[in-house]
């Protein structure tokens, strides 16, 4: 079970590489626990997110908004509900469905959420949310945003899969990918003056490879968000170079949903307790007595 | 895009540090240039009144310049239906220009004309009083009492909902042990779900051995909550109300509110321009009337004083006084020619942005065009050389200017003939000398038909007498040295020139930089003859 306490008074980011595997229905369950706990303030990364929740089977990713929520999403997007709301701020930040307003919730209802684009735009409303003392701060990833994280120094993330049988390795291959890069340190400002660092800015893919120095150890990337190697390509790096970040983002857990797929099935095929230690499994499921 | 002239003039980084904190701040960095003195004079006026008041209210520019940097563009203020985020925004920029009046003096308000006479608005606005609420907005159910009414009928009822729905989880957690806390829907087992009752459940595939379960609302919820949306569609009609009435008396405020947006903008600019006064001591230039001799004392080319300083060379600042309008500049390579020209080119476009500039005297007058002739990287014209691209943009010039233009012209025509380019100096010169035009001449070219009308300066050059005492005991230096030897020696300042010394520093400079000395004896042979 998630400790609820781990995304207290932290940025919590529900990222996941694939589409309809779940985040939107996992953002919202997060935002309901983390109510007992803390006031959450919530907004979604752009406006393409999954077309259709996979479990819930909503259309959009709406969620139900509560007395004391703070939410970020635009005017229209309120338009049709029922909340009853207080604006904190009018970002200039606009979107297709007009700009980005911080709101606190006077009254709950069920709202539509819509967000920052780009990692400069979310970077600035997050800067902003902070000013207010606004620290329970859970962020709905999208589609092929993982890079999202980056946005933020100090952050966690939560990483969603859809487990089925036709993509099974696949995933598997990006549990490991992420939990290699769980491991990776920090680096120290001194160490990175050494002339055996070779600091990699950008993303690191396995043809910048060959930008790498002769006598270099240890390769410095900004975060885990910036890399983009294969397992067996990861793997091979590590053997001949220790990797370091800039960054360090707190990886909190997996949530697997499994999709036509034995529990069981699935642990002997992933095959790393380790790994196994950090996932949630279908955090809907539950039993009828 | 900048102009040429900005370029040569080295604008951009000084030009970063003009930072008006409103959220009019993209606008009024355009870079506008005055071409008009009375208005610029105003202009440099209200500066002095903005420095006065930051070297006396040290105190209260913090949160003079937070309140300043907290204002909002207000981008509707006519409507006859506000949206909510408008009623914010309008909300936000009287609390922040009241707060920014407060601050300012006398001799501000007045130099400034600012004024504030829309407190009944704000307070219409502020319908929560508290400290907290001055930068958020609502439709406060104190606006009108059907509002009150129907909030306090949906209050009431969400009391009712909510207990109605905890009951029904109650009951089937009692019947079937299933947790719906936190969820909106539980995943169960196919074999679980044949337990469970249709008239309490939803029941939807998840996959082949799974179901998505929702609980089935009683009658008397689906009741509550019918009754919830009818008094929702009330609220609605009652807040649309309000808005139509908040929009009806900002609409009446709009003159007031543009002339709010002009005076902040005019606060900002000239906040940002006072502090750029003080951090790089700039002072306020003279401006005369035109054909007036220009004139400057110790002027600074910031972007270049700044470069010297991270290199650890010396920076000499200009000092200059011409009689004329037209003025020829020569010099050896290396001594400075296109410093002056680009010292000229950064005082001037300053002056005319409203700036106050870094030099200890500055006397100028006005153009209505300013133009850079030389080396333009950045520009094309299909099928141009570097030639043709320079007689293209002067052409250009003295098409679109008036008379009264400056002209920079940095070595131009060095890419042709001596013989030729000398006679279309001359050309130029002899135009020039019969119009209104000011114009500054870098050349190497010494044969330039003389004129009463046409001063001739020379830069001093390499003091060689110095030179050759140090640097022939020191022939090992790294490039950085040689430059900062140079430097050292070079004496960047404009004399008179009355044609009786040739600028002959070619060969040395060359020799400094690192020139082979076989080919650097070969030279002084040939110039020997």
């Amino acid at each position: 079970m998630l400790n609820i306490d781990n995304i207290v008074d932290k940025t919590t980011f529900i990222i996941g590489h694939d589409k309809n595997v779940g985040k939107t229905t996992y953002f919202k369950y997060l935002v309901n626990q983390v109510r007992d706990k803390s006031a959450p303030t919530y907004l979604t990364i752009g406006v393409d997110g999954e077309s259709a929740d996979l479990i819930a089977g909503t259309s959009k990713p709406q969620i139900f908004a509560q007395k004391g929520d703070f939410v970020v999403t635009t005017e229209a997007m309120l338009a049709n509900t029922d909340v009853s709301y207080k604006v904190h701020e009018v970002y200039r930040v606009k979107t297709a469905m007009g700009f980005l307003m911080l709101i606190e919730v006077l009254r709950g209802g069920a709202i539509e959420l819509i967000g920052p684009e780009h990692n400069v735009q979310l970077q600035n409303v997050l800067k902003h949310l902070g000013t207010l003392g606004l620290n329970t701060i859970i962020v709905d990833g999208a589609i092929d945003r993982v890079t999202q994280v980056s946005a933020s120094k100090t952050a966690g993330f939560i990483y969603v899969l859809k487990i089925d049988a036709t993509e099974l390795h696949l995933a598997i291959d990006k549990m490991k990918i992420i939990h290699l890069l769980k491991n990776i340190l920090m680096i120290s400002e001194e160490d990175m003056k050494d002339d055996s660092v070779f600091y990699m800015s950008g993303a690191f893919t396995k043809s910048k490879l060959q930008l790498v120095p002769d006598g270099t150890t240890t390769i410095v990337v900004d975060d885990f968000t910036k890399l983009f190697l294969q397992l067996r390509d990861l793997r091979m790096v590590l053997k001949k170079y220790e990797i370091r970040f800039k960054y360090k983002f707190e990886f909190l857990h997996y949530i697997v949903n499994l999709y036509n797929f034995e529990k069981a099935e699935f642990i002997k095929q992933l095959n790393n307790k380790e790994i196994e230690d950090f996932v949630i499994y279908n955090p809907f499921k539950t039993d009828v007595n | 895009m900048r102009s040429q002239f900005w370029i040569f003039a080295e604008m951009d980084s000084f030009y970063d540090e003009f930072q008006p904190l409103s959220a009019y701040s993209m606008s009024l960095r355009d870079g506008f240039v005055f071409t008009d003195r009375a208005e610029l004079e105003g202009h440099f006026d209200k500066t002095a009144v903005m420095l006065s008041f930051i070297e006396s209210n040290e105190d209260l520019m913090k949160d003079l310049r937070n309140h300043i940097g907290r204002i909002p563009v207000l981008s509707t203020i006519d409507s006859r239906a506000f949206e909510i985020s408008e009623l914010y925004i309008v909300k936000k920029f009287l609390f922040n220009y009241s707060k920014v009046f407060g601050f300012l003096n006398d001799e501000v308000i007045k130099a400034f004309d600012v004024s504030f006479s829309s407190t009944e608005l704000h307070e219409l606005l502020r319908k929560d009083k508290s400290q907290h609420d001055n930068e958020t907005f609502y439709i406060s159910a104190n606006y009108s009492d059907e509002l009150t009414k129907v909030r306090k009928k949906i209050q009431d009822l969400d009391l009712e909902i909510k207990t109605s729905a905890q009951d029904r989880k109650d009951v089937l957690f009692t019947k079937n042990g299933l947790n719906f806390e936190h969820k909106d829907f539980l995943v169960i087992g196919k074999s679980d779900s044949k337990a469970l009752d249709s008239n309490d459940y939803f029941l939807e595939p998840y996959d082949a051995q799974h179901f998505i379960v929702k609980v089935v609302n009683t009658d008397e919820h689906l009741g509550l909550l019918s009754t919830r949306e009818e008094l929702i569609q009330q609220e609605k009609i009652a807040e649309r109300d309000v808005i139509k009435m908040l929009s009806e008396t900002i609409s009446k405020e709009s003159v007031k509110l543009t002339q709010y947006i002009a005076t902040i903008k005019d606060l900002d600019v000239h906040l940002a321009k006072a502090a750029m006064c003080l951090k790089f001591n700039l002072k306020r230039p003279r401006l005369n009337e035109y054909s007036s001799p220009i004139a400057i004392k110790n002027g600074r080319l910031v972007p270049l004083e700044a470069k010297c300083k991270k290199m650890k060379v010396d920076y000499t600042p200009l000092t200059t006084n011409v009689s004329n309008r037209i003025n020829v500049i020569h010099g050896s390579n290396m001594g400075g020619k296109t410093v002056i020209l680009k010292s000229v080119a950064f005082l001037q476009l300053l002056t005319q942005m409203g700036f106050y500039i870094p030099a200890d005297d500055y006397n100028t007058v006005i153009f209505d065009h300013l133009f850079y002739i030389g080396d333009d990287n950045d520009a094309s014209v299909d099928g141009l050389s570097s030639f043709g691209m320079e007689m293209y943009n002067f052409i250009e010039s003295t098409k679109e200017g008036t008379e009264r233009s400056l002209y920079l012209l940095d070595e131009f025509a060095r890419t042709t003939n001596t013989k030729e380019a000398e006679a279309l100096i001359s050309g130029i010169l002899n135009s020039f000398v019969n119009s209104e035009r000011y114009a500054f001449f870098s050349t190497h070219y010494m044969n330039l038909p003389a004129s009463n009308n046409v001063s001739f300066y020379r830069m001093k050059g390499l003091n060689k007498t110095s030179f050759e005492e140090y640097y022939g005991n020191r022939m090992k230096h790294d490039f950085k040295d040689r430059i900062k030897m140079i430097n050292d020696f070079m004496e960047y300042e404009m004399v008179e020139d009355d044609g009786s010394e040739v600028a002959q520093d070619a060969i040395s400079v060359a020799e400094l930089l690192g020139m082979d000395n076989e080919i650097i004896s070969k030279a002084k042979e040939h110039l020997k003859g």
